[in-house]
Parts: structure tokens; C-alpha cells; sequence
């Protein structure tokens, strides 16, 4: 694909950036390993070698008496030691690097849970003795793909909403002025709750009530840009062609509001982050035992005397978006036309 | 000894040269004028005497201000030479001056940088300066904002900023270019008034030779950061040395209108259009009155035909080429080729816009910077002739960039990498990849530097002779519209004060106005009847 030399130019200004881009890279690096964040931290054996047959129980269910005519026909439960013991005894098992999943309550902790830092539980366990490493694998994909999930859906909307009132103008522009105002006013903090008694929040519900209010952030810069944008030189010499209006929005003006809009896409990112991580929290957020960065952060608060649990979520909490808004000064700087590349 | 002495002069930007060997030097009661398309550093030389470069520029040579080399100066000296010995009037009287700060407070500011003054003697020396470049109730101009301010006033409170601390030196960049020709005479009369009153050493930096030729005593010929020629006016104008030179001098748009074909249909003709713009107040923003941009004007153009419309900024002249296009909307009848464009509807109007087409003025903004030429040009025929294949596109825009100049394999390129009369090519060959019949073109040469403009005007009256266009070519430079138009419409306020065929309205001007145009643009005369006041 040929690049235009102004993309040509940002990219060489994003890749000069030396923070924003290794910043990039390190969150690509543990994005793409939460996303296989099954193979890293699980109660499943990645790989069972018994009786001359392989099981993947990653992939697959296995009900417990395929090991054995004497176990329960129920799932198998690979933590089981009377299971294990079977397994081991005519074949072998390959675990992953934690043998926990997000919601596995640890057995037989040495201590009351939460238990501190230890060879099993490398970040210890939460206080219902599940082991915080996974979760956080867990929590940290969970936060990122819903954040990129409402980012994208809420700068659609958002960007389409400015289109229409930019190019438009006039009347249209007033009228979707007036409803921006009035929707903004409506406290959402308090909807949530009501929410929240009616409706058990799942990731999907929760994504379309904070869409509701997240897609007019961008309304504002992309319509400012779409009211100067209708009336650039070429813009009026692509009406004077006959193109048509959707086009013209298209081809000629959406790629200037993009600017403003890839500028801003880090802070929605990591606006969309927190605000998940902030209604966990609270507690209005995804539903108990869900792994989630805000839940455990509650946890840090709720034990004190365990200080393992809220340095783990402030780190990680923290480093994500610290990493996102490094990601986005690199963006805004490639962005920037007075920037000069060096 | 001369005032100003330079030798040598180069400036580099990241080692490449773009003055390089510039040697001259100006005495006091001298004009000299630096003359060059743009490009050619002239600029930059003139930055150079005050050291304002932009960053990155790095100077080298020699030049001494009235006895003090400048080049490695420290700053404090430098700025008591900027403003104090020499004074600066820039191009765009519209950025120089701080659009929130009164003029009066600006031109006491340039005093109080070099002298203190108290507040009285202060302000009767602001309304004194303001006086002298030809403010009549100077006293109560104090207090106007630049906005309020037309811009040849504006230009003029540059050069009473400029002339504040009694300079021995004045450098005028390009001081006129963006005033309309009336407006031009007036402000180089009030350059050279005050150069002959103060014996001001002026620098004049013009790419227009009839200025220069007018108002200079000596001038030097720039291309490409050299000095190609110098002498006095009359030995470069009559006996040009420098085939550059001669080039430029050759360069004036000349040539006249194609003959007209007997009996050329109509191909659009409106009635009484006009376009007004509503003024809106208060808080209900009720319309209290109308700005009337066109206002009941009358025009039609034949196939094969130029009809030029005339006028100065403001005068409406591009408005009633957009309301012609249905650009905008107006009052009126238009009939295109026999169908009323005031009622037609959107998707047959769409249909019609391959038959009239439009080219403006400025070739930087028109162009879209984030497509290729190839798909500039393309982007009428998808919506014209969706049907045609990849390769007949490729074909035509190949064909259209052939018929402006362009060779084809620049298809692939962007804009920016075009100089701006090359951008100005690809926008006609946009226009005209349709087959129009019609086209607007609306100044489109008075970005362009003169050499350029004549190529540009050669170019359309080709496309006219092989295609058979009717044109409606909007200028406010009738040395331009000279050389292409069959007739001529001048436009005043909105409303035509005259018009008639080309030949009869340039040899016998009736109306007052027109004849004041053709002063200012053929000998550059300020009219001194008060009919153009700024």
C-alpha cells in the first residue's frame, strides 16, 4: 500500500518518539499475551498424555470418567487429587505457568487467605483466596478489550453525531446542540445505580449504558472541524463536481477531523479504562467473581493489612494508563504540523 | 558611505543555500528595488538586514547598517537597529497588526521601544505620524481596532509604525500585494512621498515589474538566491542583459481574445440575481438587515466566449460566480443551456455539474493534500461516468493532465510537491477531464507569479480555441483580463456599473469607476476625484 507523504511523515515522527513508541510496544507485548491469557494462568492442564490418548482440557471439556470408570461422570476438576493422582499414574500432565484461573479458590493456603506473596501464589490471594496473578492477567484483558470496545463503538457514534452537525449546520446544528447539552446534564453515577437494582450488569450491558453518555465527548472537535472543513477550497471544488454529499464528508473532510480524533483516541482509551475499573469499584460495575482491576482495588482497600493486594493494583492499574497516555502524547505529537521530524 | 552595505550575503537552510553571493548597497534619498518570482530569496535578503530570519537559517557574508555589521550582532544592538534605524512594512497588513490591541496603543508602542516620551507628547506624536500617512481625523482613529479598518488603512498604520522612530532606512516587503489595485497606487504614492520628504533610503521587494519600474531608482534582478542583473530602471528595462531578465519583462499576460464564432449559442444567461446575506442582532438574532453581495445583476455568456467580471475585493464578483453555479444560493433566473437552474432539483442540478465547471483562485487550498493528483482528477468522472473502467479512467485523467501541460506520470504524486502553478494545471485539468462547456474561473492567476500567469492564460485560451468553452473569468487584474475576455461586466457594491465589449469598455471607459481601475492597474495612478476612498 502506497502511504500519502503526510502519513509517511507521522509515522516518522510516532516512531521517533522514543517513550510513546516503546510504550506501544510494551503494551502490544502484554496485550497480546493477556489475549491468551488461558494458556498463561488456568486450573486446566494445557496437555494430558493418558492411556495412549491426548486431551487438550484448555479447549475442550472432559467429563471426569473418561479417566477412569470409577470417577464421577462430572466435569473434571483437574485440582482434584484423586484425579490427578489417576492421570499421572498412566500418562502425564502439563500445567500452565499458574495453574490458577481468575475465579480458582486456592485450597489448602498455609494461612488464612488473603495469603502474601509465595512460590505458589507469585502475588499472593485476594480474600477469598483466589490467586491475584490471575486474576490480574484476567482483569487486564477484560479492562483493555472493553475500553477498546466502548472507544471505538462511542468515537463512531460520535464522530458520525459532529459529521452531521458540522456539515449541516443551521437548524439541525442547533436543535443536536441543545439535546448534547440536556444529555450531558443527566447524572449517570445515579441511572447506574437504578440500573444496577433492575438489571444485573453484565460486560455488555454495562457497555451500552456508558455509550449512552461516552459518544459525545468527540461530538465537539469533530463538528468544529466539519463547520471549518465544508468550507475549504476543495471541499467547495468536490461540490462543484457534483460529488455528493456523504462523499464529500467521506473522502474530503472526515480525514481532518481523524486528526483530532486518532489525537484523542489514547485519552478515550484510557478514559474508558478507568471509568470500568472506577463503577468495579463501587460496585456497580461487572458482576462478583468477574476479574476485574477496580475489584481488586476495593479489596486493597477493605485489607489494609494486606498490602500486596493494593500495591499489585495500583501498579497495574497505574502502569496501564500511564502507558496509554505516553501512547497518546506520541500520537498527538505525530499529529502536530509545527512538529518538525528530527 | 552607503547607508546599507551588503556583500556577500548567503543564507542556508540545513546546508542548502537559498540566497548565496548577494552583493548591493543603498544610499540614503535611493530607492532599490529587489525584484524575483517567489522563490528567489528576495525575502530573505531583506530579513537578513535586520537579522529577523526564521530559526534553522544560518547567515553568513557581510552586511553593515549605517556603519554597524549586523551579521553576529548581540541582540540588544539588533534591536535598537530593528524599528529604530530601519523601519519594516510587511506583505499582509491583516497578520502584521494585533488584531485585539487599538492602532493607536500599537504606533505608541513603536515609540516607546526606542524612546520615552510622556504620555502627552506620546499620543500628540501617535496622531502625528497617523496624520502624515494620510489618517484625515487621525485623533479619532486612535481608539479602532485593525478590524475596523479597511486594508489599505491597515497598511498604512504599518507604515506610520514603521516610520515612528525616524528611520534612515525603510523596507517595504512586498508592501502592496495584497491590496486591491486602487489601493496599491494610493499606498506605493505615500511610500514614495515619505521617501522624498524624510530622504529615506527605501527598499522595495515586488515580483510586480509596473511597480517597480514606477517607484524605484536602481534595481536588482533575483533568481534563484542570486543576483542575476542590477542597474538603474532604465538600463535593466531597456536594454535587459540577464536573459532572465528579459523573461520577465516578456512575462506580462499579453496576447488577445480568440475571434468570436458568428452565431455561438447561449450557453448561460441570468436575469437579475441576487444573493443577500442576512445581518442578524440581538438576542432572537432577528434579521435587521441584508447584505446585498450581488444585487440584481445581469450576465450571459455564449459558447466559445469570455466574458470578464471586473470588480475589487468586495465587490461580489465571486459570489455571482458561485450563485451562477449554484454554489450558493440566489435570487434570479439562471438558464443553463436552456433549463432553469433556480428550480431545478438536486439530483439532475448533479448532472449538470460535468457540463460547468469551476477553477479558484488559490491552487494550495484547492487541491485536497491527503489525495494523489490521479485521484483529484478522477474524482469527477466517478460520479459522472461511473461505468467507466479502471483503465479508460486512467485514460482520461492521463488525457486531461497531457491537454493542461502535465506529463501523466505525476499521476502518482501529491500536490505539495507541485509549485503553485502547476497545482493550478491540475485544477484545470479537474475541470476539464468532464468535457465542460462551461467554466468559472474565479482569479485564477493572482496567486501566481507573472511568468506563470501568462503561461496560465495561454493554456486557457487553448483549452477555449479546442473544446469550444465558455468562460466567465473573474479577475480584479485587467491587464489579465485584457488578454482573454470577449466582453467585460465591472461590478461596484453588487450592482454592474458598466459593461460592453472588451475593445470598446478598455479604449473608452464611461463610467468613473471603471476609469479609476484602469488607471491604477495600467499606470498605477491614485485617483485623486475621492471616488475610490478606502
Amino acid at each position: 500500500m502506497a502511504l500519502s507523504p503526510l502519513t509517511r511523515r507521522r509515522l516518522a515522527i510516532f516512531t521517533a518518539h522514543r517513550r510513546g513508541f516503546s510504550s506501544l510496544w510494551i503494551f502490544l507485548i502484554f496485550f497480546v499475551l493477556s489475549l491468551f491469557a488461558e494458556f498463561i494462568a488456568n486450573d486446566r492442564p494445557l496437555l494430558i498424555r493418558f492411556d495412549g490418548h491426548w486431551y487438550c482440557p484448555v479447549l475442550q471439556d472432559y467429563s471426569e470418567d473418561t479417566f477412569g470408570p470409577d470417577l464421577m461422570p462430572t466435569e473434571a476438576d483437574f485440582t482434584d487429587p484423586v484425579l490427578a493422582r489417576t492421570i499421572n499414574a498412566k500418562g502425564w500432565m502439563i500445567w500452565p505457568a499458574l495453574p490458577y484461573s481468575y475465579n480458582t479458590v486456592v485450597k489448602d493456603l498455609p494461612v488464612p487467605a488473603p495469603a502474601p506473596p509465595s512460590w505458589r501464589n507469585p502475588l499472593g490471594t485476594d480474600d477469598l483466596a483466589r490467586d491475584v496473578a490471575a486474576r490480574v492477567i484476567y482483569g487486564f484483558r477484560l479492562s483493555v478489550l472493553f475500553g477498546f470496545t466502548l472507544t471505538i463503538i462511542s468515537s463512531a457514534v460520535g464522530i458520525a453525531a459532529g459529521a452531521i452537525q458540522g456539515y449541516r449546520g443551521g437548524l439541525v446544528d442547533l436543535l443536536f446542540q441543545r439535546f448534547i447539552e440536556i444529555w450531558s446534564g443527566m447524572p449517570q453515577l445515579y441511572l447506574l445505580i437504578i440500573l444496577g437494582s433492575i438489571l444485573t450488569p453484565s460486560f455488555w450491558i454495562l457497555l451500552v449504558f456508558l455509550l449512552l453518555f461516552s459518544w459525545m465527548s468527540l461530538t465537539g472537535v469533530v463538528r468544529a472541524e466539519f463547520l471549518r472543513g465544508r468550507n475549504l477550497e476543495y471541499v467547495r471544488a468536490a461540490k462543484a463536481l457534483g460529488v455528493s454529499d456523504v462523499a464529500v464528508m467521506w473522502r474530503h473532510i472526515l480525514p481532518n477531523a481523524m486528526v483530532a480524533t486518532l489525537t484523542f483516541l489514547p485519552f478515550t482509551l484510557s478514559g474508558s479504562v478507568t471509568i470500568l475499573a472506577a463503577l468495579d469499584f463501587l460496585g456497580f460495575g461487572l458482576p462478583p467473581g468477574s476479574p476485574s482491576l477496580g475489584e481488586l482495588v476495593n479489596q486493597g482497600k477493605n485489607n489494609l493489612q494486606a498490602p500486596w493486594l493494593g500495591i499489585t493494583a495500583f501498579v497495574v492499574l497505574g502502569g496501564l494508563l500511564t502507558l496509554l497516555v505516553f501512547i497518546g502524547e506520541a500520537v498527538r505529537d505525530a499529529f502536530d504540523p509545527r512538529k518538525v521530524p528530527n | 558611505m552607503s547607508l546599507v552595505q551588503v556583500d556577500n550575503l548567503s543564507v542556508a537552510f540545513r546546508g542548502r543555500r537559498v540566497v548565496d553571493g548577494v552583493s548591493f548597497t543603498l544610499d540614503r534619498g535611493e530607492t532599490l528595488a529587489l525584484v524575483g518570482e517567489s522563490g528567489s530569496g528576495k525575502s530573505l535578503t531583506a530579513l537578513s538586514l535586520l537579522q529577523l530570519l526564521p530559526p534553522g537559517a544560518v547567515n553568513t557574508g557581510r552586511v553593515v547598517l549605517d556603519g554597524q555589521p549586523v551579521i553576529g550582532a548581540p541582540e540588544h544592538l539588533l534591536r535598537r537597529l530593528r524599528g529604530g534605524t530601519a523601519g519594516m512594512v510587511f506583505q499582509e497588513p491583516m497578520t502584521s497588526l494585533n488584531p485585539l490591541t487599538r492602532i493607536g496603543k500599537q504606533v505608541a508602542e513603536a515609540i516607546t521601544l526606542h524612546q520615552s516620551l510622556p504620555p502627552e507628547a506620546l499620543r500628540a506624536r501617535v496622531v502625528e505620524l497617523l496624520d502624515e500617512v494620510g489618517f484625515s481625523d487621525a485623533a479619532l482613529r486612535l481608539d479602532a481596532f485593525p478590524h475596523q479598518l479597511s486594508g489599505g488603512q491597515r497598511q498604512r498604520v504599518m507604515i506610520a509604525m514603521a516610520l515612528a522612530n525616524d528611520p534612515a532606512l525603510l523596507v517595504a516587503d512586498e508592501p502592496t500585494t495584497a491590496l486591491d489595485v486602487t489601493i496599491q497606487a494610493q499606498i506605493l504614492k505615500l511610500l514614495a512621498a515619505e521617501k522624498a520628504a524624510r530622504g529615506l533610503a527605501l527598499l522595495l521587494i515586488s515580483h510586480d515589474l509596473s511597480i517597480v519600474r514606477r517607484y524605484a531608482d536602481r534595481i536588482c534582478v533575483m533568481k534563484g538566491g542570486h543576483i542575476v542583473e542590477s542597474g538603474t530602471v532604465t538600463e535593466v528595462f531597456e536594454t535587459p542583459a540577464h536573459p532572465y531578465t528579459r523573461e520577465l519583462l516578456g512575462a506580462e499576460p499579453h496576447g488577445a481574445p480568440l475571434p468570436l464564432k458568428p452565431g455561438a449559442p447561449m450557453l448561460i444567461e441570468a436575469q437579475d440575481v441576487r444573493v443577500h446575506f442576512p445581518i442578524r442582532r440581538g438576542v432572537l438574532r432577528r434579521t435587521v438587515a441584508h447584505v446585498r453581495a450581488v444585487d440584481g445583476v445581469s450576465l450571459s455568456v455564449h459558447s466559445g466566449e469570455t466574458v470578464g467580471l471586473v470588480g475589487e475585493s468586495g465587490s461580489g464578483k465571486s459570489t455571482m460566480g458561485y450563485a451562477l453555479l449554484r454554489l450558493l444560493a440566489a435570487e434570479g433566473c439562471i438558464r443553463f443551456d436552456g433549463k432553469d437552474l433556480s428550480t431545478i432539483d438536486a439530483r439532475p442540478l448533479r448532472r449538470l455539474r460535468g457540463d460547468m465547471q469551476i477553477v479558484f483562485q488559490d491552487p494550495f487550498g484547492s487541491l485536497s493534500p491527503r489525495l494523489s493528483v490521479r485521484e483529484i482528477v478522477a474524482e469527477g468522472l466517478s460520479v459522472h461516468e461511473p461505468d467507466l473502467s479502471a483503465a479508460d479512467r486512467a485514460a482520461r485523467v492521463a488525457e486531461a493532465l497531457d491537454e493542461v501541460g502535465l506529463s501523466a506520470d505525476i499521476a502518482d504524486r501529491y500536490p505539495h510537491e507541485f509549485s503553485g502553478g502547476q497545482r493550478q494545471r491540475i485544477a484545470i485539468a479537474r475541470a476539464i477531464v468532464l468535457k465542460p462547456r462551461f467554466v468559472v474561473l474565479d482569479e485564477p492567476t493572482s496567486a501566481l507569479d507573472m511568468s506563470v500567469q501568462a503561461q496560465i492564460v495561454e493554456l486557457l485560451r487553448r483549452l477555449q480555441r479546442d473544446h469550444d468553452l465558455g468562460y466567465l473569468f473573474i479577475s480584479h487584474d485587467l491587464r489579465v483580463v485584457r488578454a482573454l475576455a470577449h466582453r467585460v461586466v465591472v461590478l461596484r457594491h453588487g450592482r454592474v456599473v458598466e459593461e460592453g465589449p472588451a475593445s470598446a469598455v478598455f479604449a473608452h471607459p464611461q463610467h468613473d469607476y471603471t476609469k479609476a481601475l484602469m488607471a491604477a492597474a495600467f499606470s498605477l495612478e491614485a485617483d485623486e476625484s475621492g471616488v475610490l476612498t478606502n
